[in-house]
């Protein structure tokens, strides 16, 4: 084990694992058993980070460390009214609904599917050497990644999204997880998979929702593949209460011609921790990967990107906000990884910073790393606050200064919320997200 | 160059990019002079041996074994983009003087081998120091030969002379500033530095004094086997300016050489200091093998109100490339500033960049970089730019661009930016291109050869940080690339 790691943190979860390892499905195959085993092997290996680990450079995982982590091994029972507001309305696509990682049954409805699209649950051993393996494998270097080895370890449910060939659904896909802790600390580890075959086109919700409680932990897998002309549109948003923390692994591997969006919100919570590895492996592949968070309080969001053109001719744009009030601290860390091959890459990347208050920290390291010479990469990175002169324009023409200042942080982060297609999910963070800035105003006035 | 050999007249077919990664340095010489030089290796002894030689005083010496001892707890870092065998550090002479002759009353009286190596760089030591107005003190190997000017310098107040020549002298300012910027335990090849440093320049302008003239000092890599460990303290009073250039060449060599480097500026209440450089070492053949491992610390503390610190380095040398000249804005209204072209060619490895520390209310700072990889080169940009809680109305923006011929090479640039204050703005732009088909192309149709087109691209891409050297160096920079592009076509 290194040295920039928190050891005992990653004995607890070695030992976690080793608890409940004959419990969790496809324990019966050895396969899948042994693919646990060589994960948790490796998590160990890798180590929870601490902050000398350059990668969690800004984000101190050391809170986990006093809270002592179960896993649910029942389903928990809960209210159909406590999902309600986070349902997309209207939807009729299939939802899958997972409580502290375990499918609730009661919950979800997978009725609703289009033709040639399989909603599924992960649940044996088939599906999950099936496909992820082959996304585990051929994904950007998620081996490297702890937590990601930690999730393969651990999991215990998750969505496995497949569109046939030419298929398409038009209707999005929801995936729930909802993760709710009464006394003690629970830890889980969600896991969706979204696999689009040739020329098919899949859209997909996702949203890690921790209600209030006491410290939940979450270690979150995404899995995108798209083959060659296939098209993925992917919403994901990280919706947390205080005590709650969340780290997610996104990766993505396109083919030919594909293209994948990407959307991330996040909000609330301890500490979220997303890292993107996405890799561009056919000529002409485009991929469109946004982020916004807004935070208040001591939130914490930490977007970590690596998109790699590996393939000449793709084109690649990371787009990524933060709004910080408070003190609250936004960390971007984004990297556009060029191989030798891929001639004519088109990269973009930016991050933006909006500071609204004296004690919000922003951190940004926007890297471009090239082994290729005919290309076209830019990034750029801002940290800044409101415009005075834009309100005060404002103020002059009647508006009162909380409202200005609201209308420009709309503003500021509608350029990513806009981008959303689902109408009623842009509606509901648009509405999430400026509550709490209003709220604050209004606080502000009466003080 | 207008007198181009022209034995490197070739085909107008050849890729002139491939040429040009295939030109041969063209400084490469070497001069043999009889050296006086301590065993290889690294004890407190030798440290001892250094102190000793330099004729230094107990609180110099003390100093440096605290930097040796502390050194010994340290490891090497690993985590620049960079590649090297392992350093063994008991290899190396960490002293080396050129002979010591007794009172030198004029030219006629240096060794004239090393008044012709110097001829062959054009320093200007003879009438071009009239000409140009510059005072040389050229460092030859590690102890300075010859100081010019001194009566100008001395009539303004200015300070001007080797360092060992201050720890004798001036010990009062040295032992105030030495270690105030770059303490002693700062990293592991400056703490190296601390402990072995051979000698430098010591500048110091008094209160309210403009130096009536740029300063300039050559540095060279002469005998085998010698790191060079120069160490540099510039002092700039309140309402103090003062201009430095610094510029090296080195002999062709085999074996690789250690350079770590530490300089030091400080500038008190509207002080100015301007630190240019040129750095054209020995970058090793085509397989890289005996170029310079230029490894050095440089960091100025704007310490004073409205002082000012501006970086300009042209990066064209040396095997390895690891620095970054740094400001730490304390005072308010401080600026620092940061130019800087690295060219990256063959087997040759960069990574520099800059620190931007901003802790005094409405700090500014500017960063401007270009790399440019040919061959197999490898360049990598890496900064920081932090502001703290404190600074209010910081700025500072940030354009690093990095332009790739061939498709051996590699660009990459990694910022850090830190920001803990709501009223700071800070801004970064790069880019990653390449010369295109279509502008040589449109160049070609107008009549001009693809050679001259690519360095006036290149010369084109450059020009904000050229414009940021004093003359002498704008031109001698140009003229530099221009070489560079020599004989890429005939």
């Amino acid at each position: 084990m290194s040295s920039d790691t928190m050891q005992s943190t990653t004995q607890r979860f070695v030992d976690l694992y080793r608890g409940v390892r004959t419990d969790l499905f496809g324990a019966d195959s050895k396969e899948s058993l042994a693919r646990r085993d060589e994960s948790i092997a490796r998590f160990g290996e890798l180590g929870v980070p601490d902050r000398h680990n350059e990668e969690w450079k800004y984000t101190n995982l050391a809170a986990i460390e006093k809270l002592d982590f179960s896993v649910d091994r029942a389903v928990r029972a809960l209210d159909a009214s406590v999902i309600e507001p986070y349902l997309l309305e209207g939807a009729a696509g299939p939802r899958l609904v997972f409580v502290n990682g375990l499918y609730s049954e009661a919950l979800s409805d997978l009725t609703g599917a289009a033709q040639g699209v399989m909603v599924e649950r992960l649940q044996s051993d088939a599906n999950l050497t099936d496909l992820p393996s082959d996304l585990l494998d051929r994904c950007a270097d998620l081996g490297a990644l702890p937590f990601a080895r930690l999730n393969t370890a651990l999991t215990a449910g998750g969505a496995l999204i497949r569109v046939a060939k030419n298929a398409s659904c038009v209707d999005p896909i929801q995936v729930l997880f909802v993760t709710v802790a009464d006394d003690a600390p629970v830890a889980s580890f969600p896991r969706v998979a979204i696999v689009a075959e040739e020329g098919a086109q899949a859209t997909v919700v996702e949203n890690h929702i921790a209600l209030a409680g006491a410290a939940t932990f979450t270690v979150a897998l995404t899995e995108i593949q798209a083959a060659a002309n296939a098209h993925v549109d992917h919403a994901r948003t990280t919706e947390l209460s205080e005590g709650a923390y969340h780290v997610a692994a996104i990766a993505s591997r396109q083919l030919r011609d594909s293209r994948v969006e990407s959307c991330v919100v996040a909000t609330g919570g301890e500490i979220a921790r997303h890292d993107f590895r996405f890799v561009l492996d056919g000529e002409n592949a485009d991929c469109n990967i946004r982020g916004l968070a807004s935070l208040v309080g001591d939130e914490h969001v930490d977007n970590h990107l690596l998109v790699r053109h590996a393939k000449p001719n793709c084109t690649s744009r990371e787009f990524f906000k933060n709004i910080l009030d408070d003190s609250s601290r936004g960390v971007f860390c984004g990297r556009i990884y060029v191989d030798q091959i891929a001639q004519k890459t088109d990269g973009v990347q930016t991050n933006a910073n909006l500071l609204l208050s004296d004690n919000a920290q922003a951190e940004t390291r926007p890297q471009l790393e090239i082994y290729a010479d005919d290309v076209k990469c830019t990034h750029g990175a801002t940290v800044g606050q409101l415009d005075e002169e834009a309100i005060f324009y404002l103020r002059a023409r009647g508006v009162p200064e909380d409202e200005a200042r609201g209308m420009l942080v709309k503003g500021f982060a509608g350029e990513i919320l806009d981008e959303i297609r689902i109408e009623s999910l842009r509606d509901r963070l648009k509405e999430k997200l400026f509550r709490s800035t209003s709220d604050r105003s209004a606080l502000q006035t009466s003080l | 160059m207008s007198s181009a050999p022209t034995e490197t007249k070739k085909p107008i077919e050849v890729d002139p990019i491939d040429a040009w990664a295939e030109s041969e340095y063209k400084y490469g010489f070497y001069t043999d002079i009889e050296a006086d030089s301590a065993p290889p290796g690294l004890s407190e002894d030798i440290v001892r041996f250094i102190s000793a030689k330099k004729e230094e005083p107990e609180w110099m010496l003390e100093w440096r074994l605290k930097a040796y001892r502390h050194w010994l707890t340290m490891e090497e870092p690993t985590w620049p983009k960079v590649s090297y065998p392992p350093i063994n550090y008991q290899d190396i002479i960490y002293y080396s003087a050129p002979k010591r002759k007794p009172e030198l009353s004029s030219l006629d009286e240096v060794d004239p081998q090393l008044l012709e190596t110097y001829e062959k760089l054009g320093i200007p030591l003879e009438e071009q120091k009239m000409l140009a107005g510059v005072a040389v003190d050229a460092v030859f190997d590690s102890v300075s030969v010859r100081t010019t000017f001194q009566d100008t310098l001395r009539e303004a107040g200015v300070i001007f002379c080797p360092m060992s020549e201050a720890v004798r002298e001036h010990p009062e300012l040295v032992k105030k500033y030495l270690g105030s910027v770059v303490p002693y335990s700062d990293n592991y090849f400056a703490t190296l530095n601390s402990a072995v440093f051979s000698d430098g320049s010591f500048v110091f302008i008094p209160k309210g004094v403009k130096c009536p003239m740029e300063l300039s000092t050559y540095f060279r890599i002469n005998a085998m086997n010698t790191g060079q460990f120069e160490r540099t303290l510039i002092i700039a009073e309140e309402g103090a300016s003062v201009s430095y250039l610094e510029g090296c060449t080195a002999p062709m060599r085999d074996e690789n050489q250690l350079h770590a480097a530490v300089v030091e500026l400080v500038a008190l209440d509207d002080a100015t200091i301007k630190y240019s450089t040129i750095q054209n070492w020995y970058p090793g053949d085509a397989e890289g093998v005996g170029g310079i491992y230029n490894f050095v610390t440089k960091r100025g503390k704007a310490q004073g109100r409205n002082s000012r610190i501006s970086w300009t380095q042209v990066e064209t040398g040396s095997s390895i490339t690891w620095k970054y000249p740094s400001c730490i804005l304390i005072g308010d209204n401080s600026v620092g500033e940061f130019y800087s072209v690295a060219l990256t060619n063959k087997k040759q490895q960069a990574d520099t960049g800059t620190k931007m520390i901003h802790i005094g209310k409405n700090t500014r700072s500017t960063i401007i970089a270009k790399g440019i990889s040919a061959g197999r080169g490898q360049n990598t940009y890496r900064g920081l730019v932090k502001v703290n809680k404190g600074a209010d109305g910081a700025r500072n923006f940030t354009q690093c661009d990095s332009m790739l011929l061939g498709d051996q090479c590699g660009a990459h640039t990694f910022p850090y930016i830190e920001v803990k204050n709501k009223t700071a703005h800070v801004e970064h732009e790069a880019s990653t291109s390449r010369i295109g088909e279509d502008q040589l192309f449109y160049c070609n149709q107008r009549g001009l050869r693809t050679e001259d087109a690519v360095s006036m691209i290149v010369n084109g891409f450059c020009k904000e940080v050229f414009r940021e050297l004093p003359m002498e160096f704008a031109v001698e920079a140009q003229k530099l690339l221009d070489v560079s592009l020599e004989g890429s076509v005939g």
